[in-house]
């Protein structure tokens, strides 16, 4: 079909400004962002090309860099599984139309819509050493009833050496609402009569979930899982907001650090070789998601 | 007998989780009812507003609904709670408008149209989901400063100067470009989904590309426009590390930089009323777009999650 | 393809819709719909309403749809009808009443709803080529109201604003002032009365600050638009020196300070001008004297019969009493663990003297593990496992503080700003009195001195505005004219030498000024400190910070600790990057101690 003259200016000019903005703002920066980890600069003096002497810095260096790729991981690991488990136990749970299901799945899913700046002032509370802090009161309850957990009450859980484990919980009490939403839409989707037949062969509800819930959503299981890969590499604002805003070698994550090492301690060059590994983390955990995931659950 | 234990046992799991959720929240709410006194006297009561007030007789002590009053008031007032709610809304907005303007206009050209390289404009920009926003972060930075010095210098003939950082511009404009991956996506799997001979009857019935576009395709997407609408509001309004970085000055600051902003100092001078009141005011907005639109975000949600 | 009269005749259809449990838009996309542009947007709309999840089956409000498409010759545009059956409860019933549709009761649950010969969607403007060529002529009007939207936006949001108005017009200085212990209300009213007194001349001093001002400015000198002077101490200063980016302050020291004649630069304390001179040049300005001590309550130590001790077996013992008493002894800021760096280089001077505060502050490689450094570690160590109160390292500085005036502690270290910093929670009654690091046995340091330095240092960006003010607003904030009020207000000591009367200050102050007195040797004013956590900024942070912390928490052995100082150390050695100027070597011998 022959384009008239009217057709073309109309596609150009649709798709101008979305071009622009992303070219200007989103991919020159990203290009940049890969010339900077390559040179020496302190954003004040000339920057100098030094190669890859600043991935190597990575690596070498002090460690900072391995510990908060290592925190990333931990988090990425520990928390990971006990969101994925949590979620799909309460999924399998509310899929079977439990009383309240509704309730329960409005109510679970509500972290995740609360500012993440805000949920980790609101954990900075309930951690806190004084008469208020939660955690604290509920340790030295248990404490003084059931003689566990023996250690010094309050507990410094925001401390600097526990301030990783302690975000475990918050980012668990956080993400399994959200992953249960995700999984519980998927489960929806399977035909009822897999059910009703697996009922008939006698299966138990449990190897109900084991072979007919689970092998069903793998492709969905496993687009979590790299979603949840990817918010535990991103991590900022936890780590940020819960260490006052000045995280060290004991608390950094790799979003923290690279804050820091440009904006506090102004060596671009490092930070944007933290940025380019993040960015090359996320971008192989994406590109699987992609390929895994269906169209149709892009374009519903 | 052994499914009523089991029952009994999964009711109890999901109980104590829909408690250690929402209990934290009414939590916040109740204290923020409360005046610090109140609060360091007994942390988990109820607010004296609802049980009453032990000190009802001495003059001295403010009574139950000053406290709130003077919580709600120090926080919209004094530390700015009525700026930043303003500034937020005022971000949000301008940057949903540009969002699904923007992305609509592309995605609609990308699903519906196929010219040379139409398919490789798509990945161009679907591509962008990969990029972590930390990314850009750094040289969008310094980019600014240098867009800002070339603006300056194209307008100083007429005596004016451009500045892009601190402003309500330059954030709108980077939450703006960032959305756009996502965007597009959505909606171009959206309008794909409508069938072509919409347009093609629109046309023949003498309607222009852009009026097929305004009055056809755009109505009919308003579910995924809707979605893609609940996602970046939540995102942006929520948004912490780009404010942080570039926007400076109290009369630019988004709501979850002044919250930490201001916790910060409440901290120091053990202002707990004022905190509270100030987690409130963040909470409130996404919790009335949450209870309106919960339907349409849990639908969403395989879409939401590549928002990350 | 036929004329348009025909495509448009075949296209009168029937379409029957029935809707599956699926959500609004499939319908479209499953259902063969070639008629859609007959039916109206709101009837469009209304149908698609989403029905209830639990919904199965064609959708119940919407029995049949058919719409007729007649051809008029005398317009370009067509006229159609479009009948409905709808179920009566169909929302979409009451916009169709609205507009103007009859309805037919078929039986007593549908309704039949039509109207005849009405021009239907899409509108009249889509398909009136006149109207058409009016958008089209709208199409720059359209652009036009965009950029004027625009502009009128960025113009009020200051990304698009008018160039510094000459001058003669008013002249803003932007001062930045770390809001730390001291706070800024006295900053506030010196820059009120400095504006007060330019007034003719159109100077305006805005003075802001917050307690995270490093981190507010050290973005704005990346992106060239810094404050006029900025009180802080935690901004990369020699790199800033080594680039440019701040201003000397030369010319301003050799012109005579409010309030005297004599120079400026002469009535400073010996030695605080010290800290950011690079090449002869001074590049910042200390506003107060630090003086580092240990403080308590008088009249809770008068209580308890408690005695103020000299030495460290002494200072031991007087914890261990406290701790009998069921008393913590010491309460400490463990959320900063920087605290302690102060107390830790007082007790290096106490150990190894002076020569081993000029080896530290010379970068020596291993001397954190020298003996006396290490015996210092293991002190600061032994005081942090016995005596330190229950949770104190995850203690603010104001929360442990809060401990220490509530007598819930009965000593902390601290510098001279606690008293200021904790004005509001000090109880009446409590008197606030500072001592000296105590004594170690066999010691090589004078035990009279201590660590005090300038501090609160004021610095001039080079890319701020208005550099002629900033210099002499620093000028007129630190002079013997304004020290006493500020002593009084603030309880700051100047650095001003003499600058701060006894009487002007709260006795806790004097306790201090005593401490400066007896340290007093020769007319010297017996001070040292360390210029590692101030020249070494990233080895304060993710070395010294984080090393003492562990220290402190019992972590890792003193050995462990000196290895991991001096580590830091060599690195910074091996960074060419890192500028280390000269510095004033102390004099032990005029100090009294053995060389």
């Amino acid at each position: 079909m022959k384009r008239t003259r009217e057709q073309t200016i109309f596609i150009v000019l649709f798709l101008a400004p979305a071009f622009l903005l992303f070219t200007g703002f989103v991919a020159i920066p990203g290009v940049r962002a890969l010339l900077y980890s390559l040179q020496k600069w302190d954003g004040l003096s000339t920057p100098e090309w030094v190669g890859l002497a600043n991935f190597r810095e990575l690596f070498t260096d002090d460690g900072v860099f391995l510990l908060a790729l290592e925190h990333n991981a931990f988090l990425t690991l520990v928390a990971g599984s006990m969101v994925l488990s949590l979620s799909l136990f309460f999924a399998a749970v509310l899929h079977r139309r439990v009383r309240g299901a509704t309730v329960f799945r409005v109510a679970f899913f509500f972290p995740n819509v609360i500012a993440s700046v805000a949920i980790a002032l609101l954990w900075v509370l309930l951690y806190s050493t004084t008469d208020f802090g939660v955690v604290n009161g509920a340790l030295r309850w248990m404490e003084t009833t059931l003689g566990w957990p023996d250690i010094d009450l309050p507990f410094p859980f925001t401390g600097k050496q526990y301030l990783i484990y302690s975000i475990v919980p918050m980012l668990v009490w956080t993400m399994t609402g959200f992953y249960m939403v995700l999984f519980l839409a998927a489960m929806e989707g399977i035909p009822e009569t897999f059910y009703e037949v697996a009922e008939l062969e006698g299966a138990s509800p449990l190897s109900q979930f084991w072979h007919v819930t689970l092998p069903l959503i793998r492709e969905v299981l496993v687009v979590g899982i790299v979603f949840l890969a990817i918010t535990s590499l991103k991590l900022f604002e936890p780590v940020w907001i819960m260490d006052n805003e000045w995280p060290s070698r004991d608390t950094h994550v790799m979003a923290t650090l690279l804050y820091q090492k440009v904006f506090s301690e102004y060596n671009v060059g490092y930070g944007s070789a933290v940025a380019v590994l993040l960015f090359v983390l996320v971008f192989f955990a994406t590109l699987v998601t992609l390929r895994l995931s269906r169209r149709e659950a892009l374009e519903y | 007998m052994g499914a009523l234990i089991k029952n009994v046992l999964l009711y109890t799991v999901l109980l104590i989780w829909l408690v250690a959720v929402v209990a934290p929240l009414l939590w916040v709410v109740a204290s923020s009812f409360r005046s610090s006194r109140e609060f360091v006297e007994d942390p988990f009561g109820l607010p004296w507003l609802i049980t009453g007030s032990p000190y009802a007789d001495n003059p001295d002590v403010e009574t139950p609904v000053e406290a709130v009053a003077s919580n709600y008031q120090k926080a919209w007032v004094k530390s700015k709670f009525s700026r930043y709610f303003f500034n937020s809304v005022l971000v949000t907005t301008l940057s949903l408008l540009g969002i699904l303007t923007f992305s609509s206009m592309a995605a609609y050209v990308l699903a519906k149209f196929v010219f040379p390289g139409s398919r490789l404009l798509f990945l161009y920009f679907v591509s962008g989901l990969m990029i972590p926003a930390q990314l850009v972060l750094i040289p969008l930075f310094f980019q600014f400063t240098t867009l800002s010095r070339w603006g300056t210098a194209i307008l100083s003939p007429i005596g004016y100067e451009v500045h892009l950082h601190d402003t309500f511009t330059g954030l709108i404009t980077i939450y703006i470009a960032l959305s756009l991956p996502f965007t597009i996506l959505v909606l171009t799997g959206f309008f794909k989904s409508l069938p072509g001979t919409l347009r093609e009857a629109g046309i023949i019935d003498g309607c222009t590309e852009y009026g097929v576009f305004r009055h056809v395709m755009l109505p009919l997407a308003k579910p995924g426009i809707v979605t893609a609408a609940i996602f970046n509001f939540l995102g942006i309004w929520n948004e912490y590390l780009f404010a942080l970085v570039f926007v400076s000055s109290d009369a630019h600051k988004t709501l979850p930089l002044g919250l930490a902003a201001v916790s910060m100092q409440a901290q120091y001078k053990t202002d707990f009323g004022l905190m509270f009141a100030g987690l409130v005011i963040v909470l409130l907005p996404t919790l009335l777009v949450y209870i309106l639109l919960q339907r349409q975000l849990t639908r969403g949600i395989t879409v939401g999650a590549l928002k990350g | 393809m036929g004329t348009r009269a025909q495509v448009l005749h075949d296209r009168i259809t029937t379409a029957c819709i029935s809707i599956g449990k699926e959500s609004q838009h499939t319908w479209i996309a499953n259902t063969e719909i070639r008629g859609i542009r007959a039916v109206p947007r709101y009837v469009q709309q209304e149908i698609c309403a989403p029905l209830p999840a639990t919904h199965e089956g064609p959708n119940p409000a919407l029995l049949s749809l058919n719409s007729q498409r007649v051809q008029d010759d005398r317009a370009p545009y067509v006229e159609k009808t479009f009948n409905l059956m709808l179920r009566h409860d169909c929302p979409l019933s009451r916009t169709l009443a609205r507009r103007d549709y009859s309805r037919v009761l078929i039986s007593g649950e549908f309704y039949f709803y039509c109207r005849p010969g009405r021009l239907a969607w899409p509108s009249r403007s889509l398909y009136n080529p006149r109207v058409s060529k009016l958008r089209k002529l709208g199409w720059p009007a359209a652009a036009a109201f965009a950029l004027a939207g625009a502009t009128a936006f960025t113009t009020w949001d200051g990304a698009l604003r008018a160039a510094r108005p000459d001058s003669g017009t008013t002249r803003r200085l932007e001062a930045a002032i770390f809001e730390g212990g001291y706070g800024i209300n006295w900053h506030q009213k010196i820059a009120a009365q400095y504006t007060r007194a330019h007034e003719d001349d159109g100077i305006v001093v805005d003075l802001w600050g917050e307690p995270r001002l490093a981190e507010k400015v050290k973005p704005r000198i990346l992106r060239g638009d810094p404050p006029g002077i900025v009180l802080e101490s935690r901004l990369p200063f020699w790199l800033m020196i080594s680039t440019g980016k701040l201003l000397p302050f030369d010319d301003e020291l050799a012109k005579p300070a409010y309030g005297s004649d004599r120079p400026w630069r002469e009535l400073f304390i010996p030695g605080t001008l010290d800290a950011y001179t690079s090449d002869g040049s001074v590049y910042a300005i200390p506003t107060s004297f630090g003086a580092w001590g240990c403080w308590y309550d008088a009249r809770q130590f008068r209580e308890h019969g408690w005695s103020v001790p000299k030495t460290w077996p002494e200072f031991e013992a007087l914890c261990d009493q406290i701790q009998a008493e069921g008393i913590a002894p010491l309460a400490f800021q463990g959320k900063y663990p920087y605290y302690s760096w102060f107390t830790y280089v007082s007790l290096l001077q106490r150990c190894g003297g002076l020569s081993l505060i000029n080896r530290v502050n010379g970068l020596e490689p291993g001397v954190f593990s020298e003996p006396d450094a290490l015996r210092a570690a293991r002190l600061l160590q032994e005081m942090a496992a016995k005596y330190f109160q229950k949770g104190a390292m995850a203690m603010t500085h104001t929360e442990s503080q809060l401990q220490f005036v509530n007598n819930k502690a009965a000593m902390i270290f601290c510098g001279v700003w606690l008293e200021n910093e904790q004005k509001d929670t000090i109880p009446p009654g409590f008197e606030l009195r500072c001592f000296n690091v105590p004594a170690v046995e066999g010691g090589k340091g004078n035990p009279q001195m201590f660590n005090g330095l300038g501090m609160e240092f004021i610095f001039m960006p080079a890319e701020g505005q208005h550099s002629d003010i900033a210099a002499d607003f620093t000028r007129y904030l630190v002079s013997p004219l304004n020290a006493p009020d500020m002593g009084e207000s603030i309880g700051v000591i100047s650095p001003i030498r003499g600058g701060t009367p006894r009487s002007a200050v709260s006795p806790a102050l004097q306790s201090v000024l005593d401490m400066m007195d007896e340290a007093s040797i020769n007319g010297a004013p017996g001070i040292f400190s360390c210029r590692l956590d101030t020249l070494l900024l990233e080895w304060h942070q993710q070395v010294m910070v984080p090393a003492l912390g562990a220290l402190l928490e019992g972590s890792i052995t003193p050995e462990e600790f000196g290895k991991r100082m001096d580590d830091g150390i060599t690195r910074v050695h091996a960074n060419p990057d890192i500028i280390i100027p000269n510095f004033t070597q102390y004099d032990p011998a005029a100090f009294g101690e053995a060389t």
